[in-house]
């Protein structure tokens, strides 16, 4: 009798939690409490969140072969499913208007990346290896599923602490941004005004996936299965006459695929697997690439204010990170607080998406040359 | 050790270049397009 009493409270969750598992619990709770209350990316932060919360229940095995989360984990990461259906919603959500409209705000959204390579750098001076540290430096791209895509081929032992560093940051643009803007630009640079941006033609908008698809595929095909569905998902949105198509891929497939994802990264984050101090590295390595990037748009944007006749404001180099469209609004914001009458939401727009295309390029180039 | 640093610096020149180069090829690509378009184009549609 005392021997099954015994058993059945070894059987028990209760008799296995670890320090290590109430900490998760703690970071999970976090995670949802943030996405709740302050509205930091509750899509994807509360999927995650809850994700953490369960695969830190003892006994539950739910990472295990051939249960939930594994399921979703392989089949959807593993399998490189996931990510590349997130862009084709996030292409059919895009508007390329403002880039096309300015085409030299590409440029910026290139600078911004200058953060990636430095985390890089940062990364292996750290001790991590060059797949490792490929993986952290894309943080600086402020995207989250090129970096989920990056790590999983990379260093998929890596994905809950860069998935989350990625996700995290993105929701404190707001918070991480504006100092290093300040910092960075005078009074007068952030009063500049820009005039207004030139209409765009419909056929112009419908040839640019096209291009942009053939062009950065055949450059990098590495990074074709990302780019190739953003920009399918683009021109589902500009062709005009798929209508159901681009709907869906905005909104029921992301939204279905959004939960996958949110729960396949959470349920990376078992204890033993998390709290290591390389998860801590790769957080401090998030940061440093986030800032360094915000730093490379907004410097090449004062540099082409040198050069150019027709200035920029160079806030607008800031917006190259991808995280779309918070950046943007960021500029938007620090410009009406500078001048009210200042709109710089539109022009930000234009680093804003293409430093998306951008990371996508970086990644491309990491999973070539960083995989040996 | 130093091979890490040379495979680092690598693919530091080669990545950050290319992602220049390609993005700036896409911006050249999209004011070709544009000079096309004002050129052979019939009244382009605004939207």
């Amino acid at each position: 009798m005392i021997d099954t009493f015994f058993t059945f409270i070894h059987s028990m969750g209760f008799y296995h939690l670890t320090v290590g598992n109430l900490i998760m619990w703690a970071i999970a709770f976090a995670l949802m409490y943030l996405a709740i209350t302050k509205g930091y990316e509750p899509l994807l932060l509360i999927p995650i969140g809850f994700g953490v919360f369960i695969v830190n229940l003892p006994l539950t095995n739910l990472m295990a072969d051939h249960n939930i989360l594994h399921i979703f984990y392989h089949y959807g990461l593993e399998w490189e499913l996931i990510p590349p259906i997130i862009f084709l919603g996030l292409g059919a959500m895009t508007d390329f208007g403002p880039v096309i409209a300015n085409p030299k705000t590409l440029l910026l959204g290139a600078a911004a990346q200058f953060g990636v390579y430095i985390a890089f750098f940062f990364a292996l001076g750290l001790g991590f290896t060059i797949p490792e540290a490929c993986s952290i430096g894309i943080i600086g791209g402020a995207d989250g599923p090129t970096t989920i895509f990056t790590t999983v081929a990379l260093a998929p032992h890596l994905l809950g602490a860069t998935a989350v560093a990625a996700y995290s940051y993105m929701a404190l643009v707001p918070v991480i941004q504006p100092p290093i803007i300040k910092m960075m630009t005078t009074k007068k640079e952030r009063l500049i005004r820009m005039k207004q941006l030139r209409p765009v033609s419909k056929r112009q908008k419908m040839i640019f996936p096209l291009i942009t698809c053939g062009l950065v595929c055949l450059f990098v095909p590495a990074s074709a299965a990302l780019m190739a569905m953003f920009m399918l998902g683009n021109f589902f949105r500009e062709s005009g006459v798929v209508e159901r198509l681009s709907g869906t891929a905005q909104n029921e497939l992301m939204n279905i695929v959004t939960i996958f994802l949110g729960i396949a990264v959470g349920g990376t984050m078992s204890a033993d697997a998390f709290l290591t101090p390389k998860a801590l590295m790769v957080f401090a390595m998030g940061l440093v690439a986030f800032s360094f990037s915000t730093i490379g748009g907004l410097l090449l944007a004062k540099l082409m204010n040198v050069f150019s006749k027709e200035k920029i404001n160079p806030m607008i180099g800031a917006a190259g990170v991808s995280a779309v469209p918070m950046a943007a609004r960021v500029v938007q914001k620090m410009g009406a607080a500078e001048d009210p009458r200042n709109f710089l939401l539109m022009h930000a727009m234009g680093p804003n998406v293409a430093g998306v295309i951008g990371t996508v390029v970086a990644a491309g180039i990491f999973l070539t040359m960083g995989g040996q | 050790m130093m091979d890490i640093w040379a495979e680092a610096t690598k693919i530091f020149v080669f990545g950050f270049s290319s992602v220049f180069f390609i993005l700036g090829a896409l911006s050249l690509s999209v004011v070709i397009t544009r000079v096309l378009f004002e050129k052979f184009g019939k009244n382009p549609k605004k939207s």
